[in-house]
């Protein structure tokens, strides 16, 4: 009996000390996990606040291979981009656009060097910001957003580049801001165009040293409360493309409209723009009057592939009929080696008052980031 | 009236007409907020952690696509529902998430704090509605395709990523009780 009370009374010491010793073990875990807890709250905060204070660099490029029928082929490191960003504060910050055309910029080369953007960007509030510098206008769909792996197709279409024209930058100040959800504005007070002739792309003066005694407005409407759809109309008017400098001055009232929708695989852009200028510049270049063009473009993509078709209809000198109604077909397939990164090719044929003027493949790599 | 006296006069009217709540940058959602609505009983959601391993953070990196640094990740569990506060650079600012997930389906997505200039889009109840039973496949991939939003590409990349990361999460957690 004696041996059996003290074998218990062994056993339950035991238990006891065990007890103790597994409450001690729970603790000394409980306090290894609060200090890795912390350990791991320092090492993040620490990555965090030097993700947040760095100046932003960005940029974009594109090489190009043209496989001209009938004409020289031609390779060309057509453009190379450079974005600068700071942020000064929550609510001001600057964004920089810099680009290299061609690759050789100097006299007698065939490339530019330019700046394409530099704005100081300030929130007026959590749903307003203006833009002081210079800037890419509110107009078109490639205007605003033309990195390389953003479109089909190797070069930018012809519709925006000769009719709107992209890419095209002014100096002023603008007014950014949503009105409800899914709609937004853009008004803009800005330099305005130069050009002798009507022609609009030549009268682009990229804010250098250009003359400023003429300005022009621009106000954008944009509709994205429909995911997958975009729908947008831009009007501007030019006080005088020719600055002062003519007898008369020619005015002018750009309309552009367009609507971007994406469902699944399939995409579609359709793009139409017009310009009326005064009369008076039909005297200086038949037709130039009224410029317009539009544009059709089909597009479907699975996983890191697609294709597309594009119609274009485009007519610098549309008050005449003086045979310069310019119309293209595009078809071709861009490869997405990731997601900023694409590799292009295209056949184009391109007719000119419906005889054929030029026709090619043109072979493309180019990336942003 | 001058045209330019005229011009100041409306760029002053939309900077007041402005005023009108829309969409911007900004906080939408506090964690309590989130946590109220998601939880009928705010007591019952306890907040655990997740400890990664090498495995696992290749898996989560290759769904962000880049490196993935961080130890563990916190979130919130009442029953069979996970709520997860996430966040991911869009152009170049972080957007916060939360998502909600329950035994590998996506139940529900919504935008906490929105950082970036533009892309705000994503917070409109008609985008992120196309988030709701998404699972993931095999490949690790939204299993329902989601149509993006022209000009705000990389905030719907980021929601992509976020939603994908969420469910590779949930399933982790499933995994280890």
């Amino acid at each position: 009996m004696k041996r059996s009370l003290t074998a218990l009374a062994v056993i339950l010491a035991s238990q006891t000390a065990v007890a103790a010793s597994n409450a001690e073990l729970k603790a000394e875990v409980d306090a290894l996990k609060a200090q890795l807890n912390s350990l791991a709250d320092t090492v993040e905060a620490q990555t965090d606040s030097a993700a947040t204070n760095a100046v932003t660099i960005g940029g974009y490029g594109k090489m190009h291979l043209n496989l001209n029928n009938g004409k020289d082929n031609q390779i060309d490191y057509h453009r190379f981009v450079l974005f600068f960003g700071k942020e000064f504060n929550e609510r001001t910050r600057f964004f920089s656009e810099f680009e290299l055309e061609h690759s050789l910029a100097g006299d007698g080369k065939p490339g530019e060097v330019e700046l394409e953007q530099a704005y100081i960007e300030h929130d007026l509030n959590a749903t307003t910001s203006t833009k002081t510098g210079m800037f890419l206008i509110p107009v078109g769909i490639l205007n605003e957003t033309h990195e390389p792996d953003t479109f089909y197709g190797v070069e930018r279409n012809n519709v925006e580049k000769n009719i709107i024209p992209v890419t095209w930058w002014e100096g002023g100040v603008a007014l950014s801001g949503q009105l409800a959800d899914g709609v937004s504005y853009d008004v803009a007070m800005h330099s305005g165009l130069n050009s002798a002739d009507g022609t609009i792309r030549k009268g682009r003066q990229k804010v250098a040293k250009a003359t400023a005694n003429k300005a022009a407005y621009t106000a954008r409407i944009k509709y994205t409360a429909v995911p997958g759809l975009e729908l947008a109309a831009t009007v501007q008017k030019q006080d005088d493309i020719l600055q002062g400098s003519g007898e008369d001055e020619i005015n002018g009232v750009l309309l552009e409209t367009h609507v971007v929708y994406q469902k699944d695989a399939f995409a579609f852009r359709g793009l139409y723009a017009q310009w009326n200028l005064s009369d008076e510049i039909d005297d200086i270049r038949k037709g130039a009057s009224e410029q317009n063009g539009f544009y059709l473009e089909p597009s479907y993509r699975v996983g890191d592939v697609g294709v597309f078709y594009r119609y274009s209809n485009w007519d610098t000198a549309a008050a005449a009929d003086e045979g310069t109604e310019m119309v293209q077909h595009d078809a071709g397939v861009n490869y997405w080696l990731s997601q900023t990164v694409a590799l292009k090719a295209d056949y184009y044929r391109q007719n000119k008052d419906d005889e054929l003027n030029a026709t090619g493949y043109n072979l493309g790599v180019g990336y942003s980031f | 009236m001058t045209r330019t006296r005229l011009t100041w006069m409306i760029l002053c009217l939309l900077g007041l007409a402005s005023s009108v709540p829309a969409l911007a940058r900004g906080t939408y959602f506090t964690l309590d907020q989130i946590q109220q609505e998601v939880f009928a009983d705010t007591s019952l959601a306890a907040s655990k952690a997740l400890w990664l391993n090498a495995e696992q953070k290749q898996a989560i990196a290759s769904v962000l696509q880049h490196p993935f640094h961080k130890a563990r990740i916190k979130y919130w569990r009442s029953g069979e529902r996970n709520l997860w506060v996430l966040s991911e650079i869009g152009k170049e600012k972080p957007i916060t998430f939360a998502v909600i997930t329950r035994a590998g389906v996506l139940e529900r997505i919504e935008v906490m704090a929105f950082r970036e200039v533009r892309g705000d889009e994503i917070r409109m109840p008609a985008y992120t509605a196309q988030f709701r039973e998404q699972t993931l496949t095999t490949e690790q991939e939204l299993a329902n395709s989601v149509d993006g939003i022209s000009g705000a590409t990389y905030s719907v990349r980021s929601m992509k990523k976020v939603a994908k990361l969420a469910l590779l999460l949930d399933r982790w957690t499933y995994a280890g009780t």
